[in-house]
């Protein structure tokens, strides 16, 4: 599904403050692949995962999304395939519109904007039904505008509208850095949920080393722009928390 | 009577440049000050259309389209080769003086026994009365079109847009292109309402444009004031408060030549009025 060949980007190059964020970077991640990206500060994640949303151009190297060739692309062209979670809650939704409004944007993320009113009766009634499915109490009101709710509420919304077109990947960045713990481990549990109920290919990025223990099939460990440990199936298995604070003491 | 009537002539006719100011500005969160040139071109070519015998229904659309290309060229420079919207707008209305002056090939134009949008349709013998209705017809007609185009998808998009970036670009929007389209709808906006101004007054002047980016955000910000006071959240009902801060604003400085100012003072009046405007969130909290 994700294909990364040799990718190379590094920031204010032929300057001396000149950084190498990925340094010839390959991978595979095959379809429905759950993968967690751990690093230190600096060590290329964020960069990674901005490549393949298209908001960083990568030096050189490829993307393919799908088979095809996303490299590129602009951003707004790559939301066919990709949809996206932000460290910041506020950064996934629009304030001034309202939940529903919110949702009818996200609904159309593969398609187009067109001059009709989509916010219909029966529009509604599905989303009334999805968001009851947060078990949030929010269903009723999807009339309020997003900037009323709280950052939880907002992240959960998020996950929820990032699934509410055909998504094929999702790239989630800290997701839960600004949440309280045990709202951080609601939108864990539902980010998990939607990723294996809608078949996901997922890029999560977290300094949470027990969410990425918990969640996910296949842990990357990048540091200084390379790709440090691969880790998947009964490796990642056997893996313990102390190994992988044992990764980043060296 | 007749002072009040005038007042609300005026303030419906800026109630489209009160439009222009309240998508550039507010949806969009761009400062644009393309109004100043987009807002005379929209009179000059009115003016000249009008002495060249063209049908003022016909001028309306054309208007607007010139308006709109002002605006598209303000766009274009912001979004494609990345100068600032404030400076973007500047040189396109610094641009424009020379254009309009180009148009109406003289700094003046009034139109003296011409037709006007008022003479194609008459409600009212009274002239005043008829030119009122007029008004509120138009007003009332692009409020709708607008209030359509709010709540539908590509409307939703273009809020967005203005509200969250980074939201919408996620989401498959070239928000490039929606700025480009705003700012062109905009002006086109604006444009109308100097033509609604130059049949109001009976003609066209190369000044008319200058300073009319505050009268605007004048009324957007007294309509703002309306809508916070009624509680109006939706799209409909916001749009008619930018109408009414814009009738009210008119009235406001109708009055205040009233009762005596020099209308010299006129335009310090509206800049120290506006500025208690934008200020006043400010004032009640130290207060």
């Amino acid at each position: 599904m994700i294909d990364i060949q040799r990718l190379h980007k590094t920031f204010s190059a032929g300057n001396a403050n000149a950084v190498v964020a990925l340094h010839d970077v390959s991978l595979h991640i095959p379809r429905g692949e759950f993968v967690v990206l751990l690093g230190a500060n600096g060590s290329g994640k964020s960069t990674l995962l901005n490549c393949i949303a298209g908001t960083v151009t990568a030096d050189s190297g490829n993307i393919l999304l799908d088979g095809q060739d996303v490299t590129r692309l602009p951003e707004f062209k790559r939301s066919r395939w990709v949809s996206r979670i932000f460290q910041n809650p506020s950064s996934g939704t629009s304030p001034d519109l309202t939940l529903l409004e919110n949702y009818r944007l996200a609904a159309l993320r593969t398609r187009h904007f067109g001059l009709r009113i989509g916010t219909t009766a029966e529009f509604r009634r599905t989303v009334q039904e999805h968001v009851a499915s947060l078990g949030l109490q929010l269903e009723d009101k999807l009339d309020q505008k997003m900037g009323t709710f709280s950052g939880g509420q907002r992240q959960a919304l998020s996950l929820l509208m990032a699934v509410a077109d055909q998504a094929k990947v999702i790239l989630l960045d800290e997701p839960t850095a600004a949440l309280d713990p045990r709202t951080a481990n609601l939108v864990m549990e539902l980010a998990d949920k939607l990723i294996r109920q809608h078949e996901l290919t997922a890029i999560l990025i977290t300094h949470q080393l027990k969410d990425a223990l918990r969640y996910g099939d296949r842990i990357l460990l990048l540091s200084d722009g390379k790709i440090g440990r691969d880790l998947r199936g009964e490796e990642r298995k056997s893996l313990h928390i102390n190994d992988l604070l044992h990764w980043f003491e060296v | 009577m007749n002072f009040y009537l005038t007042a609300l002539l005026l303030g419906l006719a800026y109630g489209l440049l009160a439009y222009g100011i309240y998508i550039s500005m507010r949806i969009f969160n761009i400062p644009d000050i393309t109004t100043d040139g987009s807002f005379t071109l929209g009179g000059a070519v009115t003016a000249v259309l009008t002495l060249h015998a063209m049908n003022p229904g016909l001028i309306l659309p054309v208007v607007f389209l010139t308006g709109a290309a002002a605006g598209i060229a303000t766009g274009w420079i912001h979004t494609r080769l990345h100068v600032n919207a404030l400076l973007a707008g500047i040189l396109v209305t610094t641009g424009l003086y020379s254009i309009n002056l180009a148009v109406m090939e003289r700094s003046n134009l009034p139109l003296i026994n011409t037709p006007s949008i008022f003479s194609l349709a008459t409600f009212s013998q009274e002239e005043k009365l008829n030119q009122l209705i007029v008004l509120s017809a138009i007003t009332f007609g692009i409020l709708m079109l607008l209030r359509f185009l709010l709540r539908t998808d590509f409307g939703l998009a273009m809020r967005a847009t203005g509200n969250n970036e980074t939201m919408i670009r996620a989401l498959g929007i070239n928000t490039g292109r929606m700025k480009i389209i705003g700012l062109g709808l905009a002006n086109g906006l604006t444009a109308l309402s100097g033509y609604l101004i130059t049949y109001v007054q009976g003609y066209a002047d190369i000044n008319m444009g200058i300073g009319i980016v505050i009268l605007g955000l004048g009324a957007v910000m007294i309509g703002e004031m309306i809508s916070g006071i009624l509680r109006l959240n939706h799209v409909g009902g916001q749009l008619l408060c930018v109408v009414l801060g814009s009738l009210l604003f008119r009235l406001i400085l109708g009055f205040t030549l009233s009762i005596g100012i020099d209308p010299i003072y006129l335009k310090l009046v509206v800049a120290v009025f506006v500025l208690i405007t934008v200020s006043l969130p400010q004032l009640k909290r130290a207060a």
